[in-house]
């Protein structure tokens, strides 16, 4: 079909026809949709399109020209000078992001556990984490079937070569098993340490985990599997005799505490039984793997067999009454004492590593008070994650662990070492803040650990869109060329922000609006609760409630901190609606992201002030004491708290502020609260009221603020209901003296001037 | 010549309401927000940046009075229509100010954005 063709000369004809044809207004929108549309791509607005970029752009950036990581950009646009200074990135980035998912958290936009999946997090036994908790998905799973295949190697042929080549995949990988293989060894001493309580001795259990894990900060990946594996560098069986010694030991002692049928079956079992197997078969070579399956499920004669094993491989204290005890235990129901073992684990002496890992202190910890309850289970539950994660993957198809799910072992953990019990309460509440510390740090540990092992998708996805758009849409404007580059927070001008406000909803109340049912008896609650369901729940979760009914009651929320359930719960459904709290909570946040940059920036300027003065010294020969770090930024965070309060005020202008304190005194208490609770918040109103010294009616401007008039200015006039003189232009000039007052006279309408006079007259008369 | 009485009602609440707080700003640049508007925490830590529009002259051209910034409606998750008027004002306030700002150049400014002396907005 050539060009000439009548079909294609008339459907060109036609096309310019109807755009003639067309309104100009029409072609106005057409060539409009396109030029805008060819901006906004080269603005590049919409590049970050779903949560699937997030991670993009923490590894290489997602801009259109520049592929900078995120932390990188982020320095690059709002901290120039971390990065003429040397300043890691990553380490600025991280506060800030951190502040950000903690800032979406106080919103119930996300849950405690994608909070924690999002956040960079504090440092973990002094180690700072280069990367968001997300970015690790997957890999420690990847890793364990990858170490199941390198475990084959290493007891059969395998070289170190072939170790690494086949262990090392990336850097993430290495770590997240770096976090695990440092975390587990303090965990499970922490456990002990915890079920001390109880009234177990035995003092070489910290020292039996110290040694089997070893955590150094500077082992590698390699050396991190090979621990399981060699023990450290010693061969194979020294470290399988270590392990299979503790296994045996963990029988014993849990006999003597009585069986936990409930543990039946528990990952831990098979891993006892698995390590007792190898540390049989390298004991005796020559065994064949029935005899080994017949030794350990007790059908040779009164496992003579896997005792001598054990006592061949074991430590030379175990002779004696603990092995025949074993063995006897071993002959009737070998996976009930095994597990039972395993909670049995829960022993000993108070073991306290220091932060390095490698010196042991023990503490006693109020010993023989009460014997156990429940915890056992948890005990080993939590063991089970910590195990887990190093068992070869051909142990988790066993029928074992089937029946553990894992949210149970899970729970173990976060449980154990999250929520305030009875137990936690006695590891931490003695008083001891070393005790203490710790405690904590190892608590942020293991829900940290928790998540490395269950992560399997690395997007970021967030349950609520809102989140998600939030997300995106400051990765996106981070990469867009049209934000300019701030050199320093410190240079930005003082900022105010001005909001009306007549009567709308302040806090929306609970027996006036939330709890009233319209005629189909669904109340504004009811509609809020089904519409953000997730958010709901967060909330619930935030407050340690299960419903509605409680969380009107809550006086204490899921961290124990005292609440008030009421204005929570009020303070959450305003912040779903159209009211002032909602916006004013919203601008607030200005005071938490201009303190949050000052202190970086401060950090980094007294950083490089103290190495000035430094090498001043230096130079001229004299001595220099450095300030430390904590000190420096001691002083970053009360500077940027002066300097926030310097240059940033948030002004609502209340019409009917005053009125409210006759008529609507609900609505003033409300606005009163937020006045209360936010420090940066005031409040501008007029005031119509008797003066108590002329007895006359006057009309006042106020400035409130916190719980005190910080301005009152006198205005000409004597008022009526709503008459508040066109004069109010004249009080730019109103600050307390009455000479600025003849300013606005320039303004020249008849009302002003006969509105100045009474400037004057009531100055003088107040 | 008549003088109305100083009892007289010379303007209206809303204005003159706005104006008194104008009188408590003392900062350099100012922000108005409606009633229904909302801020984050991540937007906010971008406050330097944006600010830097009003207080740094560009190369080329008049130095700028009044920043805009788009709206998000947060309200989109209510119905349909909610959801296109959210669409709607999402494209007005990126695509369509684009396009009036930068070949058309006849950009307006919605909301309380009056330019005071010494005083920059941004609304």
């Amino acid at each position: 079909m050539g060009v000439r063709h009548p079909i294609i000369v008339l459907g060109s004809w036609f096309m310019i026809g109807s755009l003639y044809a067309m309104d100009s207004y029409i072609c106005f929108i057409l060539g409009a949709a396109v030029v805008g549309y060819c901006t906004l791509r080269g603005d590049g607005v919409g590049v970050v399109k779903h949560t699937g970029y997030v991670k993009q752009s923490f590894l290489r950036g997602v801009g259109w020209s520049n592929r900078t990581p995120l932390a990188d950009q982020f320095v690059k646009k709002m901290m120039p000078l971390a990065k003429t200074r040397g300043v890691d990135a990553n380490s600025v980035f991280r506060r800030a992001w951190d502040q950000f998912v903690m800032s979406m958290r106080e919103q119930d936009l996300i849950s405690n556990e994608e909070q924690c999946r999002l956040m960079y997090g504090d440092a973990v036994l002094g180690v700072v984490n280069q990367m968001p908790l997300f970015l690790y998905a997957g890999k420690v799973k990847t890793l364990i079937q990858r170490a199941g295949r390198v475990a084959q190697l290493a007891y059969t042929c395998g070289t170190d070569e072939d170790f690494i080549a086949s262990a090392v995949p990336d850097v993430a990988t290495e770590e997240a098993v770096a976090e695990i293989m440092r975390a587990v060894p303090h965990l499970l001493t922490l456990l002990c340490q915890s079920h001390s309580a109880i009234g177990y001795a035995d003092r070489h259990i910290g020292k039996t985990i110290a040694a089997l894990f070893q955590p150094r900060p500077d082992q590698s990946l390699r050396d991190m599997v090979g621990t399981l594996l060699t023990a450290d560098g010693k061969s194979p069986v020294t470290a399988l005799r270590q392990l299979a010694g503790l296994i045996a030991r963990l029988c014993v002692e849990f006999e003597r505490d009585g069986a936990s049928t409930r543990l039946r079956g528990s990952p831990l079992s098979t891993l006892a039984i698995d390590l007792l197997r190898r540390a049989y078969r390298m004991w005796n070579p020559a065994v064949t793997d029935e005899q080994i399956d017949a030794a350990v499920s007790g059908t040779i004669g009164r496992n003579t067999a896997i005792v001598g094993g054990i006592a061949g491989v074991g430590d030379p204290s175990f002779a004696g009454p603990m092995l025949e005890r074993l063995a006897s235990m071993a002959g009737h129901s070998q996976s009930t004492s095994m597990v039972a073992g395993a909670a049995g684990m829960a022993m000993g002496t108070v073991v306290i590593p220091a932060g390095d890992g490698s010196a042991v202190s023990p503490v006693e910890l109020n010993p023989g008070s009460t014997r156990h309850g429940h915890h056992p289970s948890v005990i080993a539950g939590s063991m089970n994650v910590a195990l887990r994660a190093l068992l070869p993957p051909h142990l988790h198809q066993a029928s074992a662990f089937s029946g553990i799910a894992d949210t149970r072992s899970v729970l173990g953990i976060i449980r154990l070492l999250q929520e305030p019990n009875e137990w936690s309460g006695r590891l931490d509440g003695d008083g001891e803040a070393r005790v203490r510390e710790r405690y904590e740090a190892l608590r942020e540990s293991a829900r940290r650990v928790f998540y490395l092992l269950t992560m399997d998708h690395a997007d970021g996805a967030l349950r609520v869109p809102e989140a998600e758009r939030r997300l995106t849409f400051f990765i996106n404007s981070l990469y867009m060329d049209q934000l300019p580059v701030s050199e320093s927070v410190l240079e930005m001008p003082s900022f105010n922000v001005v909001t009306p406000h007549y009567s709308e909803a302040v806090i929306y109340g609970k027996k006036d609006f939330l709890s009233v049912a319209n005629r189909q008896g669904v109340s504004p609650m009811v509609y809020l609760k089904s519409l953000h369901a997730h958010e709901w729940a967060n909330f619930c979760e935030r407050l340690g409630v299960k419903n509605e009914t409680q969380a009107w009651k809550a006086s204490k929320d899921a961290q124990g901190s005292t609440v008030n359930g009421e204005i929570e719960v009020r303070l959450w459904a305003s912040h779903r609606g159209q009211t002032l709290a909602k916006t004013i909570h919203g601008v607030m946040e200005y005071v938490r992201a201009i303190r949050l940059l000052a202190t970086l920036q401060l950090e980094i300027e007294y950083a490089a002030l103290e190495d000035a003065r430094a090498a001043a010294a230096a130079a001229a020969g004299q001595p220099y004491s450095r300030a430390s770090l904590v000190q420096l930024e001691r002083d970053a965070v009360l500077a940027a708290q002066w300097f926030t309060a310097e240059r940033f005020q948030y002004l609502v202008a209340c019409q009917k502020y005053f009125d409210h304190g006759e008529d609507d005194v609900r609505r003033r208490a409300d606005i009163d609260f937020l006045l209360y609770t936010h420090p940066l918040l005031s409040v501008a109103f007029y005031e119509n009221s008797v003066s108590p010294f002329t007895a006359k009616r006057r009309l006042l401007s106020v400035l409130r603020k916190g719980r005190a008039d910080r301005y009152r200015i006198p205005l000409p006039g004597n008022p009526i209901a709503d008459g508040i003189g066109e004069c109010t232009v004249s009080q730019t000039g109103c600050r307390g003296d009455s000479i600025t007052v003849a300013g606005p006279v320039a303004r020249s309408t008849t009302l002003c001037c006969m509105c100045v006079c009474s400037v004057h007259l009531n100055v003088f008369r107040f | 010549m008549f003088l109305p009485p100083l009892t007289a009602l010379a303007a209206e609440g809303k204005p003159s309401n706005q104006d008194n707080a104008g009188t408590y700003v003392t900062a350099r640049c100012v922000q108005t927000l409606d009633m229904n508007q909302d801020a984050w925490f991540e937007e906010c830590l971008k406050l330097p940046n944006a600010l830097k529009m009003l207080t740094v002259k560009p190369a080329t051209g008049r130095p700028v009075a009044v920043v805009g910034l788009r709206e998000h409606i947060f309200t989109h998750c209510l119905s349909s229509s909610a959801h296109f008027m959210s669409q709607q004002e999402y494209l007005f306030g990126t695509m369509w100010q684009r396009l009036m700002a930068s070949p058309l150049r006849v950009r307006f400014h919605y909301g309380a954005c009056a330019a005071a002396a010494g005083t920059r907005w941004f609304g």
